[in-house]
């Protein structure tokens, strides 16, 4: 059985050599591709209708720009709305591949350091794109809060510095540790469950403790009116049985926990997933906000 | 918990992701605060000196960012 880490390595699947550079189509690559046309075609095909009153598909995309919506509204301010396609695709993008993730056997695209930082670097310099734009140089006023008096000039600018550069970082480092975290458990308890299962003999062990328990209980019961060694021997194999029944029983739980462990977590990792898309969409807003309103 | 009932589910999931934020924030920005005194170490050769600083400034980033974000409140939307 492969270690917990294997499911995040990279395979290349195919090659395109294209200008003497190699396009490699890895698992991680189709996947993401597969997260796109998801993506693409849940938004078209809810869309298309334009039906006053929305079907199922219809009203599932209406719910979800509404949600980004009011995610933005409620972090940005209404001047925040002029940047609805990129947050949407954004959230969207996040919150597909980590539910594609979940599917057993897909790859988790959000696991690889590389997608989340090019996404997060990319949000970051847009923002400071978008700032210097609105506000010219004034926008490296943002350093110095309000209200600063002149004397602490020189501690708040670094310590304003440093946690402006960190936000890539935490956006970047968040999402791929918890999707990371997730599948690793998901994958020690399955490990678990194979383990028990590949050692227990519990079936057979059950049975047949269960028998000579029965047949102990009986002979212990003569044993007290008849006292012969042989019915003291029996209520003693009776109680090896019972023994036996335990640890059998034992065993079959040990099997069965595990199972029941990775059901849960399972569900727990699809919250996850949808809320860890839900954090890194905010905290664009957020950091969008910054850049539109300054503080 | 005391009877403070989120007016709707983004709000309840903004406070989930507010407790969430606290650690990866503070360990990056001591990182990021580390890297960057390190960056001026590396060009006025001075080593452990600003590294040192840079690092305990990340820390006191870190902390004030926490704060910031368990304090934030929503922006007012006449600011266009």
């Amino acid at each position: 059985m492969s270690g917990p880490l294997h499911q995040f390595e990279i395979q290349q699947v195919a090659s395109i050599p294209f200008m003497g550079f190699d396009i490699a189509v890895t698992n991680q690559a189709i996947t993401m591709l597969v997260s796109l046309t998801i993506m693409s075609a849940l938004l078209i095909l809810g869309s298309r209708q334009r039906a006053m009153v929305p079907g199922r598909l219809q009203s599932f995309v209406e719910m979800t720009y509404e949600f980004v919506e009011d995610m933005i509204k409620g972090t940005a301010g209404r001047a925040g709305l002029k940047f609805m396609p990129l947050i949407m695709s954004v959230f969207l993008f996040v919150a597909v591949c980590n539910v594609v993730g979940m599917v057993p056997g897909a790859y988790t695209s959000t696991s690889q350091l590389f997608v989340t930082a090019l996404m997060a670097f990319g949000i970051f310099a847009f923002v400071i794109a978008i700032g210097f734009w609105k506000h010219g140089l004034e926008f490296l006023g943002m350093f110095v809060p309000a209200g600063t008096p002149w004397w602490l000039y020189w501690l708040i600018i670094p310590l304003e510095l440093i946690s402006f550069f960190a936000r890539p970082f935490t956006l970047t480092v968040r999402l791929v540790a918890n999707m990371v975290a997730g599948h690793i458990l998901l994958k020690i308890f399955a490990g678990f469950a194979v383990m028990m299962t590949a050692s227990a003999v519990d079936a057979p062990f059950v049975m047949y403790g269960g028998f000579f328990a029965v047949v102990g209980l009986i002979a212990a019961f003569i044993w007290t009116g008849k006292k012969s060694m042989l019915w003291a021997a029996l209520a003693v194999l009776g109680a090896l049985g019972v023994i036996a029944v335990f640890s059998g029983g034992m065993g079959i739980i040990a099997t069965f926990m595990p199972s029941m462990f990775i059901f849960v977590i399972t569900i727990l990792e699809v919250f996850v997933a949808l809320l860890q898309a839900y954090i890194f969409t905010i905290l664009t807003c957020v950091y969008l906000n910054d850049a539109l309103h300054m503080h | 918990m005391d009877g403070h009932e989120p007016s709707s589910r983004v709000e309840a999931l903004a406070g989930a992701s507010k407790g969430s934020n606290a650690a990866i924030s503070l360990i990056a920005n001591v990182l990021v605060g580390g890297l960057m005194g390190y960056g001026i170490d590396y060009l006025a050769g001075t080593l452990p000196l600003f590294m040192l600083l840079m690092l305990f400034m990340g820390f006191a980033a870190g902390l004030r960012t926490i704060w910031k974000q368990l304090n934030s409140k929503p922006p007012q939307d006449s600011a266009e």
